[in-house]
Order: structure tokens, then sequence, then C-alpha cells
């Protein structure tokens, strides 16, 4: 089953992050942003990313948000009741593009694990680092 | 004492972040960026970063991930400046960061905004799950 890659977020956050991620691997398929700018109503926003999810029948969706209870992530709650779309909050790059490469090779279930994990072992200081 | 940020990141990353940031955070300490664009000379961003944390005292700077250029240039310059470094930046991290919270020493810092950024790294669909199974 295809999988697709969702990043919600506020501002331009979401596309910098997938052009960004593209800089580094290339453009890559059916991963997607959606970015909450000021003065955009909420319903309008989460409208287009259900449209998006409807459109894909039989289609998986991972949703990697900027933030927990950010209102971009609060859009997603309703789509989160089906059982293809999945989300993982605090989203950062070296998540982005690990979903990005694996989510055409790993099971879907394993490919959203692998996100959350990624999003924490990416993120240290260089103390951490050094004291491994 | 505050501390002097300094965001290195891959093209517009950093200032969609900060931008990002700023919709919850209307007046925060200056935050500087160097950003690193494909074709940039590497010697010269090395300078800049050098020139950066020589003039600065208790320099704080963040980065987009561990293995990329940005990150790589930062390390090396660990050698003979003293600065704290973190990589992964996600908005949670620099929301913290802009929150008023950078009254202490830089290393103190990074160390909050990393458990700060894990804690908010949930998949909340096995979260959910779990609530469910407590509440059935």
């Amino acid at each position: 089953m295809k999988t697709n890659l969702l990043i919600v977020s506020h501002g331009s956050l979401a596309s910098s992050l997938v052009a960004t991620a593209s800089l580094i691997f290339g453009e890559q398929q059916n991963v997607v942003a959606y970015g909450l700018e000021p003065g955009v109503q909420l319903d309008d926003f989460k409208e287009k990313i259900e449209a998006y999810i409807r459109e894909r029948e039989n289609e998986n969706f991972l949703v990697l948000a900027d933030l927990l209870f950010g209102s971009p992530f609060n859009s997603l709650i309703a789509s989160m009741k089906q059982d293809n779309v999945y989300l993982v909050t605090g989203v950062n790059l070296p998540m982005v593009l690990e979903a990005a490469m694996q989510k055409d090779h790993l099971p879907f279930e394993s490919l959203c694990d692998l996100a959350k994990e990624i999003g924490k072992t990416s993120i240290t200081s260089k103390k951490d680092i050094l004291s491994k | 004492m505050t501390c002097n940020i300094l965001m290195v990141m891959h093209g517009h990353y950093a200032e969609a972040l900060l931008k990002a940031a700023e919709m919850f955070i209307c007046e925060h300490p200056p935050v500087d960026i160097i950003p690193v664009e494909p074709g940039d000379s590497l010697d010269e961003l090395e300078n800049q970063i050098r020139s950066y944390v020589t003039r600065h005292d208790q320099v704080l700077i963040i980065t987009d991930m561990m293995a990329g250029t940005p990150n790589i240039l930062c390390s090396r310059l660990l050698k003979d400046h003293a600065f704290a470094l973190v990589c992964g930046t996600n908005l949670s991290m620099l929301i913290e960061v802009l929150n008023g919270e950078n009254t202490q020493n830089p290393w103190d810092l990074g160390k909050l905004i990393c458990e700060k950024g894990k804690e908010d790294i949930v998949f909340m669909n096995t979260l959910l799950k779990k609530e469910n199974q407590q509440e059935e």
C-alpha cells in the first residue's frame, strides 16, 4: 500500500522542511507540506488536508506535525480516527529525511515508530555524544 | 547573563522555524542566523561561524541535523572554542529557547531544550490507544 508523508506546521516551516530535505536527497514522491499561515481559517486548512486524504483511498498517511496541541496538530485529530492515518509530533529534519527515505520500504507501523525514534535520537548536544 | 543564540541550518529552515516560533512568542532576545545554501563556500561559512563564536561569549548554536554540513562545520570549531552545540532542532526547542529561559549558561540551556525536544516527540496513535485501553 502506498504511503504518503504529510508535514503540517505553523507558517512556512513545513514547506521549508520539505525543501531542505529535497536539497539533500532530491525530490521525493508523495511528500507534501501544509503550513498554517496567519489569517487563514483553521477550517479551511483542515479541509485541505482532509481532502488530500479523502482523494487517496486505500493509502497510508504518516503526518509529522510541528507541535503537540498546536493548531495544525488539532486539525488532524478527526482524521486520526481512521486506521490509515498516523501522527507523530515534534517534527525535525532528520525525521523528515528518514521517513521520506524509508516510506516505500517499511511496513507502515514500523515506519511510524522509526520516525518517532529517529526524531528523539537525533536531538542531542555535544556533551551527550562525548559521554557515550 | 544572557545566552547568544545562533541558528546554523540548511536553506530557509532556520528562518521558517523562527517565524513559526514568533507566532507564539512576540518579544524575545535577538537570534542570529547563518543559512547554509548549496554552493556556499565552506571556508567562508566556517569563518563566519568562527567570527561569531570569537566575538560573543555564552554562545548556544542550534543546527538542523547531526550529519549535515551546518553541524559538521560547527563541530570542527568546538576544538578551539567554547560554546554549546545542539542538533536536531524542532519547534518546541526553539520556543523553549525564546521563552525567556535563556538566563542560564548555554550548556544547561542546551541540555534543557534537548530534553524538551525529545519529550514533545510523541507517536499520538499509540498514546491514544493506551488511553482508550485504560478507559476500558
